[in-house]
């Protein structure tokens, strides 16, 4: 598939589709696919009642998308590597995603605009100062005023405020929009935060990921102009639809899981079988996204498929909380050592069995000194050498055992009865 | 050990009695029967303190078995030198009506040792009988028989055990064993016996299915065409199950901690310090197991260290059932009560929560090494019964004794 894009031309976004080549077919099964990441959410079903909005077949989102007029997106890259971009821009070719993502009048990004300079901030400040959708990649510095990241003479919060102001709704677009990524990791030397901790007044939509699949992008942004409202998102703010269920919940490799069969080095039998890598350190069961689904580039790959543990990035401050990425669990620090959990504990309860033992012992010594000190000994008895007594002399065997024979019927065994 | 040499057959002074603490048999002989073989060898004109025990002894504990003493002339007394006698007995009475000439060794039981024909591994037994007696205060008072046979011929000795003598007044532990000293007191119900194996069976087994989930250590190898098989699907069922068995058994628990009617089970069993003085006992506890103090007060049920420790424990295993729900909830995040259940993770991460999942089964693995010990340590030096009382609910005090949190034993 290849469409020309000459921008938009057309009063909708139908026309303009229409126009660039994209037949209706195509746009369709598109629709008919956003339609059921939108509505087959577990979450949503799970609820009991689903939203009337969620009810929505492939035909209705087509016709609802078609009909959109020219939505203005303002497309800020702040401190950020551009990797959201790239994924959403380089998703395996020319596609109506991409098509989609090209239409929606992007009239302000760092990355792809062809304006620069003067014309560039101008065509910041008209967009915002009408109703547009405000999508962000990267991180907000507030440290040392915000010095750490500027954009025409204006700090990256400053410049997020003004877009902010009128934006209809905010997307936070990868790990660093959303909580501020690696650079927002301990130490964290220019403070950088997420879109939600500055923009507080406006629902925030936190399509994590590091960086996130460029359909669930396309998908956040086209459930709002189909629906003309935020999707449902769970506790870090990130749209249900994507991010309901663990990796490790949907994962391929997920029987091996159950089955006991798990990849011990890279490059044992395992890894070549296509085991699971929870061993290896893979943090499937603790991250939520629909990687295993959708997968990246036309469906091609994605990290567990090609043989490496997740690090779950889309989960906030994965690179504090998730590290070491090849363990399982997080290593315990403040030991002077840093050490896997197990380790820590097998040696606690080391050190408790010492102790136990050492109190065990201390314990015998002193009820051994306690019974010495008290006056239990035993009965003095006849015969008992006495102060100042001469050693006594061997004592001469009675006469009545060495002078007579045991009899025959001597030979009972000790203890008889008697 | 006659009174031959009155100054040193007892070195006892004149108003101290002695006593005899039962025996200690080698063979087949009953106690009974050792005694009344010692009480035979004393001759009939006896004064000497230790025969008259023997005789109150078997009177006390054998009436029925009637024993003369020996002919004076028939008994050559110790000596100095040679620290046993040795006594003929003529128609010793037999178990079966039966009578039967012996003679009969008795006295210090190196001495009795040194003449008998015994084997090395029974010399070992008893010389540590022996020798454990002697550290509560017991002189062995050794007995051994030889058969006479034709013409008055006397067959090998052979060591029949010893009789415990000692002084009375001086507490040694042995004769304290009896009914009459020691009061059997019930106090765990059977509820709480139940929850306490239960919690024992589930914990062990949440342990091994969780460090498995942690760690599955083991597993099928890589080989083609076998059956996969299903490991680490029913280990997380065990859990799972396990996990569910011991929140009902929590519950139930925490219910009758306030429903009960056995003060045992109750809440306030979970707080010990009510009063100043519930205070300085817990700090005379703490010095108890620190080895400071000797004694420690007497509680009948839990001591102020233990009901804080299990308060403690009730908590620890609360947190383990909320961490473990909030992990298990990830799964079923559609339903508000699973996503209720999981908020934990969205305030810690996952892995945090996780980790702490994991630490708190080692705090409780080291908690179960101390409480282990601990009882062993209890039963032993205390020798209330503690461990039994864990399967029949009663501890046995003192009489008299007087309980910190319950009345006077007896």
């Amino acid at each position: 598939m290849s469409y020309t894009l000459d921008g938009w031309q057309e009063p909708t976004l139908g026309e303009n589709l229409a126009r660039a080549g994209v037949e209706r077919r195509d746009f369709i099964k598109y629709c008919s696919s956003l339609a059921a990441l939108f509505a087959a959410s577990p979450a949503l079903l799970g609820s009991g009642t689903r939203a009337s909005a969620d009810d929505l077949d492939g035909d209705e989102v087509a016709e609802t998308l078609a009909a959109v007029t020219k939505p203005n997106v303002v497309w800020l890259q702040l401190q950020e590597c551009t990797g959201c971009v790239e994924s959403a821009l380089r998703s395996g070719g020319t596609t109506v995603e991409e098509v989609l993502l090209n239409l929606l009048s992007v009239n302000y990004n760092e990355a792809v605009m062809a304006a620069a300079g003067a014309a560039a901030n101008d065509a910041l400040d008209k967009t915002n100062e009408q109703p547009h959708v405000l999508v962000v990649n990267g991180s907000i510095p507030v440290k040392d005023g915000g010095i750490y990241c500027s954009m025409g003479g204006k700090s990256a919060e400053t410049v997020l405020r003004e877009s902010a102001k009128n934006a209809t709704a905010i997307l936070a677009v990868g790990a660093c929009a959303v909580w501020g990524s690696v650079q927002g990791s301990n130490p964290n030397p220019t403070g950088a935060v997420g879109v939600d901790q500055i923009i507080k007044d406006k629902p925030v939509i936190n399509v994590s990921g590091c960086p996130p699949i460029a359909e669930v992008i396309t998908a956040t942004i086209a459930y709002i102009l189909t629906h003309g409202t935020t999707p449902k998102t769970d506790a870090q703010g990130r749209p249900l639809f994507a991010y309901d269920q663990r990796i490790h919940d949907s994962c391929p490799r997920r029987p091996h899981f159950d089955a006991g069969q798990y990849v011990r080095s890279f490059d044992d039998e395992g890894a070549r079988s296509g085991w699971c890598l929870y061993e290896m350190g893979c943090k499937g069961p603790s991250t939520f996204s629909a990687c295993p689904i959708i997968q990246w580039n036309m469906h091609t790959s994605w990290p567990v498929g090609a043989g490496h543990p997740c690090i779950g990035c889309t989960e906030k401050h994965f690179f504090d909380l998730y590290t070491p990425f090849y363990r399982a669990l997080p290593n315990v620090t403040g030991l002077g050592i840093e050490a896997t959990a197990e380790q820590v504990g097998w040696g606690l309860l080391g050190l408790t069995v010492a102790g136990v033992a050492a109190h065990a012992g201390a314990t015998a010594i002193r009820h051994h000194a306690a019974k010495k000190a008290e006056d239990k000994e035993p009965l003095e008895a006849f015969g008992d050498p006495q102060p100042g007594d001469e050693p006594a002399a061997e004592p001469e065997p009675p006469d009545e055992v060495t002078a007579v024979e045991p009899p025959a019927e001597a030979d009972a065994g000790e203890g008889e009865e008697v | 050990m006659t009174a031959t040499a009155p100054s040193r057959a007892v070195a006892a002074p004149e108003d101290v009695q002695l006593k005899v603490g039962g025996a200690f048999s080698l063979g087949k002989l009953s106690e009974g029967r050792i005694l009344a073989l010692a009480a035979a060898a004393a001759p009939s004109d006896t004064e000497d303190p230790t025969d008259f025990a023997v005789a109150e002894a078997l009177d006390v504990r054998r009436p029925d078995l009637v024993v003369s003493p020996a002919d004076p002339a028939d008994v050559d007394p110790a000596t100095p030198e040679r620290r046993y006698s040795v006594s003929m007995v003529r128609d010793f009475p037999l178990k079966d009506d039966a009578t039967t000439d012996i003679v009969i060794m008795r006295g210090a039981l190196d001495a009795v040792l040194n003449k008998v024909k015994i084997s090395r591994k029974n010399r070992s037994l008893v010389r540590r009988n022996a020798d454990w007696a002697a550290k509560r205060g017991w002189r062995a008072l050794a007995v051994a028989t030889a058969l006479v046979g034709e013409g008055d011929t006397v067959g090998e000795f052979r060591l029949q055990g010893f009789v415990h003598v000692g002084i009375e007044g001086v507490s040694t532990g042995l004769e304290s064993t009896g009914p009459a000293n020691w009061v059997e007191v019930p106090v765990w119900s059977l509820s709480l016996r139940f929850q306490h194996w239960a919690n024992v069976a589930t914990i062990f087994t949440l342990s091994c299915s969780g460090y498995f989930i942690m760690h599955p250590f083991f597993g099928p190898e890589a080989h083609a065409g076998e059956d996969a098989g299903f490991l680490m699907g029913w280990v997380r069922f065990i859990h799972f199950a396990a996990a569910a068995f011991w929140v009902v058994l929590g519950i139930t628990r925490v219910v009758s901690a306030f429903v009960a009617r056995d003060p045992h089970l109750r809440w306030t069993e979970w707080w010990p310090l009510k009063r100043k003085e519930d205070v300085r006992n817990l700090g005379r506890v703490v010095q108890h197991y620190a080895l400071i103090k000797e004694e420690a007060p007497v509680y009948l049920a839990h001591n102020p260290l233990q009901q804080l420790t299990y308060a403690a424990l009730y908590c620890a295993c609360g947190l383990q059932m909320i961490t473990g729900f909030a992990l298990f909830g990830l799964y079923h995040q559609g339903n508000w009560i699973w996503a209720l259940a999981a908020t934990p993770c969205n305030w810690f991460g996952i892995p945090t929560v996780r980790m702490f999942h994991t630490g708190m089964m080692f705090a409780l693995w080291m908690f179960v090494v101390m409480h282990v010990y601990l009882a062993v340590r209890a039963d032993s030096l205390d020798r209330h019964g503690g461990i039994s009382s864990m399967i029949n609910g009663n501890v046995w005090l003192r009489r008299g004794a007087k309980p910190v949190d319950a009345p006077e034993v007896g």
